[in-house]
Parts: C-alpha cells; structure tokens; sequence
C-alpha cells in the first residue's frame, strides 16, 4: 500500500479515442514520486528521439507533485511536460491555482496524453474515470467562455478547467496553459503541444480528501495549521502578500538589474510609471492559490485610457518588467493591458514580451521596417504596437507570423545582426533577471534543460550576508559559505549545485518556490517531515535533493537524445559585454570566468565537461542506467512499475 | 527626510509603511538611523541615497535625503 499518491496514471491516446489508467507501487515512487520526475520518466520511456512536438507522437504530460493537494501552504503545483516546440528539447512549466490538487482529489496522479484528436475534444476526468468529449462548439471561444460552457455542459460550477487559448488552438511556439483563469503553466510552448492535439480542455472533480491518502494524517494536518499560523508572521510572506512579486521593480532598478531596452540597460528612466506605488493605484486585490496562507497573486481591473477586467491574473513582476523596462514602455496601465492580452489569448508573458523586445530592438536599427511589420513602428516605448503585436502573434497574421516562432527562429529569419539581438537560451526567452548582477541566475539560464528560466535556482543576493534570514534557513541544505552576487568561482558553482537539486524536488514534490527555505516560509525540515508524513518513507533532506538531481538528470538525458551539448549551455553574446546603464553600467560577465563555473558545475554534477553529458556512472549511482542509450520508447525501466 | 522600505524590510517598522517621512536634526550615520528604524541590516542588501547606491556600513545621511533600503531580491512570478 502506497501513501501521499494515488498509485494511477491516466493514459489517453487522442487518435484512437482510448483511456487506460496504470498502477504503480510504492518503490516506483520513492524514486519518480511526483511531478518533474514522474513525467520526466514517462517522456524519456515513451517519446522516441526526433518526434514533432507538434506532431501526434508527443507525449504530454500533466503531472501533479507528491505533495500537491496537500493542507500544507504552497503545495499546489503541478507540471506541464513534453518535447518543447520552442526549444526542441525538454519542455517544462509549473502551475499553482486549483487543478493539480483536484486531480489528485480525482484519485490520479498525473494524465498522459499522446495522440491528435481529428476533431477539438475536451477531456473530462472525475474521481478516477475520464470521457473524451466534443469540444468542437469550444474552439476558438476565449477562456472565460469556454470554462462557463464546460461547467454548465456538465451540471457542476465547482469543475477545475485546465485549458489553452486561442494561441494554443493556433499552436504558437510559447503559447502556455491556463487553469481557473489565473494561473499559468506559462514556459516552453506547453499550450501548443496541447493544441497540436486539439484538445482544448482538461476539466477535472474530485471528491478524495489529501489527508485520506497520507500515511501519517494528523501529522500533516497539525503542520499545515501550524504553517497558517507562521506564515502571515513571516516578513518575506509579508511581502508576497502585501506587494507582491511587483514589489521587485524598484528593487531590481535601483540596483541596476531592471532587464531594459531588450537587456542593453539595467535601469529604465522612466520606473516610477511602472513600479510598485504605480501598480498599488491599479492593484484591486490579492488573491490565493489552494489552501495557501502566502496569498501572493494580484487581482486588478480599472477602466481608464486602457481597460482591464479582473478576469485574469493582474502582472506579476515579469510582466512588468517584460512589457515595461524590457520594451521601454513606461505605462503600466498598457504594460497590464498587454498582459491580459497575453493571459486571453494563452500566450506566455515572459516570451511574448521578451520576442517584442527584440523585434523593437530590429526595427530601430532598420532590420526591419514598416514593410515587414504591416505598418506598425515597432519602436522601443510604442505601447501601441506592443499590443498589436500581441493579438497578431497569437493569431499568427502579418509579423506575428513570424515573431508567433520565437526570437531565435524570427532572428534567424530576419539577418544580419538579429542574432546577437536575441535574447534566448535554447529557444526560450529570458526572464526578467539580470544575470550581469546576479551570475548564478545566468549559469541557472544557461544550463537548464528547458531554457532560460528564473526558477530553477537561488537567486545570489540571498547568499551574501551570512546573518540574514535565506542565508541562515538554508543552512539545512548544507550551504555555510557565503559569496558576492558576481562571483563565479567555485563556492558560487556549490550554492548552485545545491540550490538546482531543491528546487527540482520542489518541483517534484509540488511545491511553490515562494514557500520552502531559502525563502523561509517553511524550513527544511518542514518539508522532510511533510513528506515522511504523506508517505512513511523515512527520507532525509539528502535523498530530497538527490530526487531532485534524478529529475535533472533525466531532463539531461532526453536533451542529449535529442542533440543538444555544452554548446547549448550558453547566454546570449550580449551578457558579456557590458551593461550600458544604471549603477551596473560597464558590467559584463568575463567570459573565461563562466566557462570554467560552467566546467565545474558539470564536475560537481558529474557530467563530461566536453559534452555536458551525464555520465553512465553518475546514472548508475541515480538508478537511471535504464537511461543509457538505447533505453528508449519501452525498453526496460528500472524502479518497480506494476501495471 | 524621505525613507522607502522596499520589500519585507517595511515589516520592521511598528505600522509596516514602506513609505514614510522622519525628521533628522543633523547629519547621521546610516547605519545608526537604519537601527533606530528597527530594520535588521542583515536584512538590508542595497541601500541608495538620492537615488545612488552607497555602502550602509559607511554612508551618512541628512535631513534633506531620500533613502530607499532594499532586501535581497529573488525570482518573481
């Protein structure tokens, strides 16, 4: 008997109209317990090497984390997994809100969906069982819409839709997934995926209780009302949930780290119309994901020179900026515009804005012109343009057939100097972090499997004052050495090493980034005990982190299927030279330097630092020898599966 | 004076502003005006002046001034 899952997956295959549920046991989740790792296992078992993402052969994933659904604050996500139709390697994005948890409360783990419906169908899952419905009526209707339809259609207003936009239905590379309306599986195409499979929809009810699957139910439940308790007390909880993530703005410009003008500067002289006493004359409310006490996601609406329902998700931090500084677009009643216009038609923010950017960054310097844009001054500041640009990407019309391909592919279209405007790792857009002023974040951008991304480590600024709050929670993972935000030298690389392995098992577990240490909100510790208490396992904080190594890893792998090698692991030319603005002006990353922390992240990882490979015995010694070459599309699979 | 307590760090004061006015009647150690505000300078990972980043250890400030403390920064959402 297994504890903390529910020991099924939903398989479905959209071409033949099949659903199939498969069991597995309890040694099969110790090892792949939720999340990253159990979709990462499926995709490297079941994809063969060179399939279209956005062919029928893609197998996507849905998959919540072991704790997902859990009474514990922050223990609401789950993940989107595939082949990315933006990079070409592994596709990867999370989501908090409502869904994870109520598919879980459905009795099922994660959803596997391969196949191409001929027709638009919508899936509908409750507790354990799932229909393929008609969803031909559904498509191309916005989401409100199409989620009100849904609930009617099947008599219950309390149904969780998961579901994509019209950039999904038009399979825009960066197009991304939405549930309830306000939170986002936003990175890596996900959305495209989903619609090259014309399935518009995931609509899911459950009626299991988390505690009911726990090994240990009043254990997790006194944490989770201990956690209630502490968290509206804690100061960086404070902060999420007064501010918000677009509490950042002022920050990251006073410290010269505002990504502006496409990432040739690090302030942007116009912040005070788009920093947080801005935002506060907009912000209507907060609101909360499942059972979380942080409350971080803003809610705005107003009706002035530009209009925005409280429909959506208000702009987070990386709207803001991405809209904002990065587009030179000081206006934050457009910047949350085009924000809305983002999350309507189901196209990721950070890549949306970040493929704007560029495109501006080609027209002042006349790639590009009013000829190729239909007519629009594509300019730096022309919020305008900036939201034409949004609808004709999602819609893929005019140039927004083009840009709907991502900076990399429309760089490669365009010429000439386009390339080195492009501001991408692997395909993926940058977010809105500076790795000039916080290098660790870059060697995060650069070594990521799925891409640029902000998540998939500690940010520097915690680890330089070894009193302060992250430095000292973070100590129960082994960190004790404190260093400055642009040192890249090998106490820099260890922080990183170790910071990637909990924050993949964050990833695996479900977990929000905002809750466990080094943000503090829940401590280590909190976290070991709510796992041994969901499932009985007697797991240490080591075998979390080596959980989180073991999805890495597998990521690695399918990568390496797939192609990629160290020269993948780069930043964008422009990060080594230097910043043009702000209190950084003058700082780059020395080349030299990144390439040895990036040498002695693979030696720390065990990885050939030739290749960027994992190496067979670093697979050994992470039971992931059935990875090795040739272990592909159903060959054996180690760790126990049953069913 | 002019402070801004961006981040958590408005947590520290007594009615959690983040924006507020205090009066200086001579020129004072950061440091020193930092404490008495109550907020942790371990917490504190840039401190700006005017607009211009100095160093807390060392800086002084006048009534006249503009001071914006910041806590590190991490990934937002």
């Amino acid at each position: 008997m297994s504890h903390g899952t529910n020991g099924a997956i939903l398989r479905v295959d959209l071409t033949a109209g099949s659903i199939s549920t498969d069991s597995f046991d309890d040694g099969f989740y110790r090892r792949y317990p939720g999340g990253k790792a159990l979709a990462a296992y499926h995709l490297l078992r079941e994809f063969r090497p060179g399939g279209d993402p956005l062919g029928p052969e893609n197998l996507l994933v849905l998959a919540t984390g072991l704790l997902t659904g859990a009474p514990i604050s922050t223990a609401t996500r789950f993940n989107a997994i595939a082949r990315s139709p933006l990079t070409g390697g592994f596709g990867e994005s999370e989501a908090g809100g409502y869904w994870g948890p109520e598919l879980k409360m459905a009795g099922l783990d994660a959803i596997l969906v391969t196949g191409r419906s001929p027709d638009p169908v919508y899936l509908w899952v409750k507790d354990g069982t799932a229909e393929i419905r008609d969803a031909r009526h559904l498509w191309g209707q916005d989401p409100p819409a199409v989620q009100a339809a849904i609930r009617e259609e099947l008599g219950d207003r309390l149904v969780r839709v998961l579901q994509i936009g019209r950039a999904g239905e038009n399979r825009v590379r960066y197009a991304m997934l939405m549930n309830e309306l306000r939170h986002y599986n936003g990175r890596t195409g996900m959305g495209a995926v989903m619609g090259s499979k014309n399935l518009r929809a995931v609509a899911v009810r459950g009626g299991r209780r988390y505690v009911d699957l726990a090994h240990d139910p009043a254990t997790l439940a006194e944490l989770g009302k201990r956690l209630a308790k502490q968290i509206p007390e804690h100061p960086q909880a404070w902060d999420l949930r007064t501010k918000g993530t677009p509490g950042l703005t002022d920050a990251m410009n006073a410290g010269g780290i505002l990504p502006t003008r496409n990432f040739r500067q690090g302030s942007f002289e116009r912040v005070d119309e788009i920093n947080f006493a801005a935002y506060l004359e907009l912000r209507s409310g907060t609101r909360s994901c499942y059972a979380c006490a942080v409350r971080c996601k803003p809610a705005m609406a107003f009706s002035d020179r530009h209009t925005v329902t409280d429909t959506y998700d208000g702009p987070e931090y990386e709207a803001v900026a991405g809209f904002g500084s990065d587009c030179a677009i000081g206006d934050l009643q457009a910047v949350a515009r085009a924000n809305e216009l983002c999350n309507e038609l189901g196209l990721d923010v950070i890549s949306a804005a970040g493929t704007i950017a560029f495109a501006m960054e080609c027209f002042e310097h006349g790639l590009i012109g009013p000829g190729d844009t239909d007519g629009l001054e594509l300019r730096f500041g022309n919020a305008a343009a900036a939201l034409e640009m949004v609808v004709r990407i999602a819609d893929r019309s005019g140039f927004g057939e083009l840009l709907a391909q991502g900076s990399r592919r429309a760089a490669e279209a365009i010429g000439g100097d386009a390339p080195s405007f492009a501001m991408h790792v692997k395909g993926q857009e940058l977010p809105m972090h500076e790795p000039r002023g916080k290098v660790g974040v870059g060697l995060g951008y650069a070594t990521n499997e799925a891409g640029a991304d902000h998540l998939v480590g500690f940010h520097d600024p915690l680890f330089v004052n070894p009193d302060s709050v992250p430095f000292r929670s973070a100590a129960d993972l082994g960190i004790s050495e404190p260093t400055g935000v642009l040192d890249l030298g090998e106490k820099k690389v260890r922080i990183w090493y170790t910071s990637e392995r909990w924050n993949s098992a964050e990833k695996v577990l479900g977990l929000c980034f905002f809750g466990p240490a080094p943000r503090s909100l829940i401590q280590v510790a909190d976290v070991v005990t709510a796992v041994r208490a969901a499932t009985g396992w007697d797991v240490t904080t080591d075998e979390l982190l080596e959980v989180g190594e073991r999805a890495v890893n597998m990521a690695r792998v399918f990568n390496v299927r797939e192609g990629f090698t160290r020269a993948d692991d780069r930043l964008p030319d422009r990060l080594f030279t230097p910043l043009e603005n702000g209190p950084l002006a003058g700082t780059a990353i020395a080349r030299d330097d990144f390439e040895q922390a990036l040498t002695n992240l693979y030696l720390l990882k065990g990885w050939d630092p030739g290749t960027g490979a994992p190496t067979e015995e670093r697979l050994r010694e992470l039971g992931l020898e059935w990875t090795a070459a040739g272990a592909v599309g159903g060959a054996a699979a180690g760790g126990g599966a049953s069913g | 004076m002019e402070v801004h307590l961006g981040g958590h760090l408005a947590f520290y004061d007594r009615e959690k502003r983040s924006r507020f006015e205090v009066h200086l009647d001579a020129e004072t150690a950061l440091l020193d005006l930092v404490r008495e505000l109550g907020v942790p300078p371990a917490e504190i990972a840039l401190a700006a002046v005017n607009r211009t980043v100095v160093s807390l250890a060392d800086a002084r400030v006048g009534d006249g001034d503009r001071l914006d403390l910041y806590p590190p920064t991490s990934g937002g959402a």
